[in-house]
């Protein structure tokens, strides 16, 4: 430990969001085309919302990753080479140019279900994009052509939320290189924040069809725990090496061990459950302000890792 | 309980910033919003917030038109902490830019997913539950 002189990655509140707002994005196509692989009508609508919410969200944090670039006109310079324009850069074992990719088709496949959302729940009414509603909708309905898209989108909508745990854990900084749990815990934490949202809004829209509205929030409950039982694995893996480990570095261990965990995952798995699945209100409005509490929540936890993940510096 | 945004049996809300009474009250937490960035425009943090702020700005107004305090807002901001005498580490084309847009786009995505689903013949029809043998909403 202390032969570390990495210097952090400077990364600040741009990624802080990008990382939050890519996650609902990610975990919103995944959750919207599970919902559309289920076939079943309820289930329409909530995954509507998702389509909804993917597309313009992962728009606003390709905007914050040029934001946060140094020279931000040579954002293309991440897909393709400029020294031999239009080839490709594609740097497969390098976790950021992956991502790059994996940011553009996720972004083409929300496009595509944005767009057919928007012609199937009639938002758009133009006669002349009839044929284009009839030649998406079976990518959307079960069927073989309608399964592989749906899946592979969902498969996108997971990598989405979860490569950024990927490019952490592949950085030299001490905190992040030795929690090969990021990964899946901003997956889980994706899922989780996305089915909130999903359910957030479908509510105060005054969307019909709460049983499925409240499907989706029992699926984000289940993303949540996923994400606590990761989060105690890592925690125990960060036993190992306290003085480097975010969830014990300072004052960022207190702020996971005071805020992070008791408000933004112990609080809301404890009002989803009761209510979900015991028919029992904690508080009033309980899966409200337990999925508004679970996306604080994978906000405050991004904030952690990020500046957190960085704070090791401080103690050299 | 969930508070419907519009029913097909009401009439359509007029956008929020069209109606003079709420627009004193949104100027105001425009210009609060600004200030605050201001203050806490030391780095790129007020830039990013400037985002949450549009964003917050759109689900509190549900309307698309939110983009335009936010990026009041943000202006205000700016405006104040340039004024300040903030300028260091500052990109005097990107900052702004990159700034206003995100203000604006935070504003459109936040507000404008509650005006999509205004518009969604399924989101926003009566529940069925609501809805006796006849038709009749109860």
């Amino acid at each position: 430990v202390d032969s570390v002189f990495v210097a952090p990655a400077g990364w600040s509140w741009d990624i802080i969001l990008y990382f939050f707002l890519g996650g609902i994005a990610g975990g919103a196509l995944f959750l919207a085309n599970l919902l559309r692989l289920s076939g079943a009508q309820p289930t329409l609508v909530p995954a509507r919302i998702g389509y909804y919410i993917a597309f313009p969200l992962v728009n606003l944090c390709g905007l914050l990753l040029i934001k946060d670039l140094g020279r931000p006109e040579r954002f293309w310079h991440m897909l393709l080479q400029s020294e031999r324009f239009p080839l490709p850069m594609l740097k497969w074992w390098a976790p950021m140019s992956v991502g790059s990719w994996v940011l553009t088709f996720f972004g083409l496949a929300a496009f595509i279900s944005f767009v057919y959302a928007l012609l199937e729940g009639r938002v758009i009414r133009w006669d002349r994009l009839d044929p284009l509603q009839r030649w998406l909708a079976p990518l959307h309905r079960p069927g073989v052509l309608g399964a592989i898209y749906l899946v592979g989108g969902a498969g996108l909508g997971l990598l989405m939320a979860g490569y950024t745990g990927i490019l952490l854990n592949n950085t030299s900084a001490p905190t992040w290189s030795q929690d090969p749990l990021l990964a899946p815990m901003f997956m889980a934490s994706g899922v989780a924040s996305a089915g909130a949202a999903m359910f957030l809004l479908g509510h105060f829209a005054g969307a019909d069809a709460p049983s499925a509205r409240h499907a989706v929030l029992r699926v984000a409950l289940v993303a949540l725990i996923v994400e606590a039982v990761l989060l105690v694995g890592a925690v125990a893996m960060g036993l190992t090496h306290i003085s480097t480990s975010t969830y014990f570095l300072g004052l960022w261990g207190a702020f996971f061990w005071l805020i992070v965990l008791p408000l933004g995952i112990a609080a809301p798995i404890l009002l989803l459950w009761t209510a979900e699945h015991r028919d029992r209100l904690l508080v009033r409005n309980a899966p409200v302000v337990g999925a508004a509490l679970l996306l604080i929540g994978a906000f405050l936890f991004r904030t952690l890792e990020v500046l957190g993940g960085q704070a090791y510096f401080q103690l050299y | 309980v969930a508070r419907p945004i519009s029913s097909s049996t009401e009439p359509r809300r007029r956008p929020v910033l069209l109606r003079r009474s709420e627009a004193g009250r949104i100027g105001i937490i425009a210009l609060v919003l600004g200030v605050v960035q201001a203050v806490l425009f030391y780095d790129h943090f007020a830039v990013a917030l400037t985002l949450l702020f549009g964003l917050g700005l759109g689900l509190w107004l549900r309307t698309w038109e939110a983009a335009v305090p936010a990026l009041a807002a943000f202006l205000v901001g700016y405006l104040l902490a340039v004024g300040t005498g903030w300028l260091h580490d500052a990109r005097p084309l990107w900052e702004p830019l990159l700034g206003g847009m995100l203000a604006v786009l935070g504003g459109v995505v936040g507000g404008g997913i509650f005006d999509v689903l205004r518009r969604d013949v399924d989101a926003t029809a009566p529940a069925p539950a609501r809805v006796d043998s006849i038709g009749r909403r109860f």
